[in-house]
Protein backbone atom coordinates (compact mmCIF):
# COMPACT_ATOMS: atom_id res chain seq x y z
CA UNK A 1 0.00 0.00 0.00
CA UNK A 2 2.65 2.41 1.05
CA UNK A 3 4.73 1.55 -1.99
CA UNK A 4 1.69 2.30 -4.20
CA UNK A 5 1.31 5.66 -2.49
CA UNK A 6 5.00 6.37 -2.98
CA UNK A 7 4.79 5.37 -6.60
CA UNK A 8 1.76 7.59 -7.09
CA UNK A 9 3.48 10.61 -5.55
CA UNK A 10 6.57 9.89 -7.57
CA UNK A 11 4.52 9.63 -10.76
CA UNK A 12 2.72 12.87 -9.93
CA UNK A 13 6.01 14.62 -9.30
CA UNK A 14 7.39 13.25 -12.53
CA UNK A 15 4.36 14.45 -14.47
CA UNK A 16 4.57 17.88 -12.88
CA UNK A 17 8.26 18.07 -13.73
CA UNK A 18 7.52 17.04 -17.31
CA UNK A 19 4.91 19.78 -17.56
CA UNK A 20 7.33 22.32 -16.09
CA UNK A 21 10.08 21.17 -18.44
CA UNK A 22 7.69 21.46 -21.38
CA UNK A 23 6.63 24.92 -20.27
CA UNK A 24 10.25 25.96 -19.78
CA UNK A 25 11.10 24.67 -23.24
CA UNK A 26 8.21 26.68 -24.66
CA UNK A 27 9.29 29.79 -22.77
CA UNK A 28 12.85 29.37 -24.02
CA UNK A 29 11.55 29.64 -27.56
CA UNK A 30 9.11 32.43 -26.72
CA UNK A 31 9.89 35.54 -28.77
CA UNK A 32 10.33 37.71 -25.69
CA UNK A 33 12.99 35.40 -24.26
CA UNK A 34 14.84 34.74 -27.51
CA UNK A 35 14.89 38.39 -28.55
CA UNK A 36 16.09 39.55 -25.14
CA UNK A 37 18.99 37.12 -25.27
CA UNK A 38 19.70 38.18 -28.84
CA UNK A 39 19.76 41.82 -27.73
CA UNK A 40 22.46 41.06 -25.14
CA UNK A 41 24.58 39.30 -27.76
CA UNK A 42 24.12 42.13 -30.24
CA UNK A 43 25.08 44.85 -27.78
CA UNK A 44 28.11 42.90 -26.68
CA UNK A 45 29.28 42.86 -30.28
CA UNK A 46 28.09 46.36 -31.19
CA UNK A 47 28.21 48.66 -28.16
CA UNK A 48 26.14 51.83 -28.06
CA UNK A 49 28.12 54.79 -29.48
CA UNK A 50 29.56 57.16 -26.90
CA UNK A 51 27.69 60.45 -26.73
CA UNK B 1 -0.98 66.33 -32.98
CA UNK B 2 -0.94 62.89 -31.44
CA UNK B 3 -1.79 59.51 -32.93
CA UNK B 4 -4.62 57.41 -31.50
CA UNK B 5 -3.42 54.79 -29.02
CA UNK B 6 -4.92 51.82 -27.26
CA UNK B 7 -5.57 51.79 -23.56
CA UNK B 8 -3.05 49.62 -21.76
CA UNK B 9 -3.38 47.38 -18.71
CA UNK B 10 -0.33 46.60 -16.59
CA UNK B 11 0.45 42.93 -16.08
CA UNK B 12 1.27 41.47 -12.69
CA UNK B 13 4.15 39.13 -11.88
CA UNK B 14 1.81 36.13 -11.97
CA UNK B 15 1.10 36.89 -15.65
CA UNK B 16 4.72 36.29 -16.67
CA UNK B 17 6.12 34.11 -13.91
CA UNK B 18 7.63 31.67 -16.42
CA UNK B 19 9.80 34.42 -17.90
CA UNK B 20 11.44 35.09 -14.56
CA UNK B 21 13.61 31.99 -14.94
CA UNK B 22 15.36 33.72 -17.82
CA UNK B 23 14.58 37.42 -17.66
CA UNK B 24 14.38 40.51 -15.53
CA UNK B 25 11.02 42.05 -16.48
CA UNK B 26 11.17 45.82 -16.05
CA UNK B 27 7.74 46.52 -17.52
CA UNK B 28 4.84 44.44 -18.81
CA UNK B 29 1.41 45.37 -20.08
CA UNK B 30 -1.30 44.29 -22.47
CA UNK B 31 -3.77 45.95 -24.75
CA UNK B 32 -6.35 44.83 -27.26
CA UNK B 33 -6.08 45.38 -30.98
CA UNK B 34 -9.54 45.91 -32.35
CA UNK B 35 -10.07 45.86 -36.09
CA UNK B 36 -11.51 44.24 -39.15
CA UNK B 37 -10.38 40.72 -38.16
CA UNK B 38 -11.56 40.94 -34.55
CA UNK B 39 -10.06 41.61 -31.14
CA UNK B 40 -6.59 40.34 -30.26
CA UNK B 41 -4.66 40.63 -27.05
CA UNK B 42 -1.16 42.01 -27.48
CA UNK B 43 1.46 41.94 -24.76
CA UNK B 44 4.41 44.28 -24.43
CA UNK B 45 7.52 43.46 -22.41
CA UNK B 46 10.58 45.50 -21.55
CA UNK B 47 13.15 42.99 -20.42
CA UNK B 48 16.80 42.16 -20.03
CA UNK B 49 18.49 38.85 -19.34
CA UNK B 50 18.47 37.73 -15.75
CA UNK B 51 21.55 38.93 -13.83
CA UNK B 52 22.43 41.28 -16.73
CA UNK B 53 23.94 44.45 -15.33
CA UNK B 54 23.96 46.74 -18.39
CA UNK B 55 21.26 49.37 -18.83
CA UNK B 56 20.06 47.93 -22.13
CA UNK B 57 16.53 46.59 -22.30
CA UNK B 58 14.73 44.78 -25.06
CA UNK B 59 11.40 46.07 -26.25
CA UNK B 60 9.31 43.11 -27.31
CA UNK B 61 5.68 42.72 -28.19
CA UNK B 62 3.35 40.40 -29.99
CA UNK B 63 0.05 38.61 -29.97
CA UNK B 64 -0.70 36.65 -26.82
CA UNK B 65 -1.23 32.93 -27.45
CA UNK B 66 -3.48 31.96 -24.56
CA UNK B 67 -3.05 28.23 -25.23
CA UNK B 68 0.74 28.15 -25.24
CA UNK B 69 1.11 31.11 -22.88
CA UNK B 70 3.64 32.68 -25.19
CA UNK B 71 3.96 35.88 -27.18
CA UNK B 72 3.87 35.36 -30.93
CA UNK B 73 5.70 38.14 -32.75
CA UNK B 74 5.53 36.49 -36.16
CA UNK B 75 1.79 36.24 -36.71
CA UNK B 76 0.33 38.96 -38.95
CA UNK B 77 -2.98 40.27 -37.64
CA UNK B 78 -3.84 42.39 -40.67
CA UNK B 79 -6.34 44.07 -38.41
CA UNK B 80 -6.01 47.43 -40.15
CA UNK B 81 -4.72 49.18 -37.03
CA UNK B 82 -0.94 48.78 -37.13
CA UNK B 83 -0.40 52.53 -36.79
CA UNK B 84 -2.45 52.58 -33.62
CA UNK B 85 -0.51 49.56 -32.34
CA UNK B 86 2.83 51.21 -33.10
CA UNK B 87 1.69 54.49 -31.54
CA UNK B 88 0.81 52.56 -28.39
CA UNK B 89 4.22 50.86 -28.35
CA UNK B 90 5.98 54.19 -28.97
CA UNK B 91 4.12 55.80 -26.09
CA UNK B 92 5.06 52.91 -23.77
CA UNK B 93 8.71 53.25 -24.84
CA UNK B 94 8.82 56.98 -24.18
CA UNK B 95 7.16 56.60 -20.80
CA UNK B 96 9.69 53.91 -19.86
CA UNK B 97 12.67 56.04 -20.90
CA UNK B 98 11.35 59.06 -19.07
CA UNK B 99 10.97 56.94 -15.92
CA UNK B 100 14.40 55.34 -16.50
CA UNK B 101 16.51 58.08 -18.11
CA UNK B 102 19.77 56.11 -18.05
CA UNK B 103 18.24 53.12 -19.83
CA UNK B 104 18.46 52.31 -23.53
CA UNK B 105 15.75 50.40 -25.35
CA UNK B 106 16.63 47.94 -28.08
CA UNK B 107 14.04 47.09 -30.72
CA UNK B 108 14.31 44.67 -33.61
CA UNK B 109 11.53 43.43 -35.85
CA UNK B 110 10.81 39.71 -36.05
CA UNK B 111 11.64 39.90 -39.76
CA UNK B 112 13.67 42.38 -41.88
CA UNK B 113 10.37 43.53 -43.44
CA UNK B 114 8.97 44.40 -40.02
CA UNK B 115 12.15 46.21 -39.03
CA UNK B 116 11.83 48.25 -42.23
CA UNK B 117 8.18 48.95 -41.42
CA UNK B 118 9.17 50.27 -37.98
CA UNK B 119 11.84 52.44 -39.60
CA UNK B 120 9.35 53.84 -42.11
CA UNK B 121 6.93 54.71 -39.31
CA UNK B 122 9.68 56.35 -37.22
CA UNK B 123 10.74 58.43 -40.23
CA UNK B 124 7.16 59.30 -41.16
CA UNK B 125 6.36 60.52 -37.65
CA UNK B 126 9.72 62.07 -36.91
CA UNK B 127 8.01 65.40 -36.22
CA UNK B 128 6.14 63.77 -33.31
CA UNK B 129 9.27 62.35 -31.69
CA UNK B 130 10.54 64.37 -28.71
CA UNK B 131 13.77 66.26 -29.38
CA UNK B 132 15.46 64.67 -26.40
CA UNK B 133 15.04 61.17 -27.83
CA UNK B 134 18.18 59.76 -29.43
CA UNK B 135 17.65 56.97 -31.97
CA UNK B 136 20.49 54.87 -33.27
CA UNK B 137 20.17 52.29 -36.03
CA UNK B 138 22.21 49.11 -36.24
CA UNK B 139 24.01 48.04 -39.41
CA UNK B 140 25.29 44.49 -39.11
CA UNK B 141 26.74 44.48 -42.62
CA UNK B 142 30.53 44.91 -42.48
CA UNK B 143 30.17 45.22 -38.70
CA UNK B 144 29.35 48.93 -38.96
CA UNK B 145 27.45 48.87 -35.66
CA UNK B 146 25.13 51.61 -34.37
CA UNK B 147 24.97 54.97 -36.08
CA UNK B 148 22.50 57.84 -35.78
CA UNK B 149 19.26 57.06 -37.54
CA UNK B 150 19.08 58.55 -41.01
CA UNK B 151 16.76 58.10 -43.95
CA UNK B 152 17.80 56.03 -46.95
CA UNK B 153 19.59 53.33 -44.96
CA UNK B 154 18.03 50.01 -44.01
CA UNK B 155 18.81 49.30 -40.38
CA UNK B 156 18.75 45.92 -38.66
CA UNK B 157 17.63 47.16 -35.24
CA UNK B 158 17.18 50.35 -33.24
CA UNK B 159 18.43 51.67 -29.94
CA UNK B 160 16.50 54.41 -28.19
CA UNK B 161 17.65 56.52 -25.28
CA UNK B 162 17.23 60.01 -23.90
CA UNK B 163 19.90 62.60 -24.75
Amino acid sequence: MSSTATKSVSKGTSLRKSREDAQNAEQKTDSIVTKTLRMANTLEKYPKPAR
Amino acid sequence: MTLPKYQIQQLGTSDYEAYLTFLDVAYACRFFSSGKNGDFQLRVFITRPKDYTDVYYNLGFGVWNSEKHTVDDVVELKNGDFQQILATIASISLDFLEANPTASLYAEGSTPARTRLYQREITRHRHLIPENLQIYGLIRDKDVGFIELQPGINFDAFLLSLK
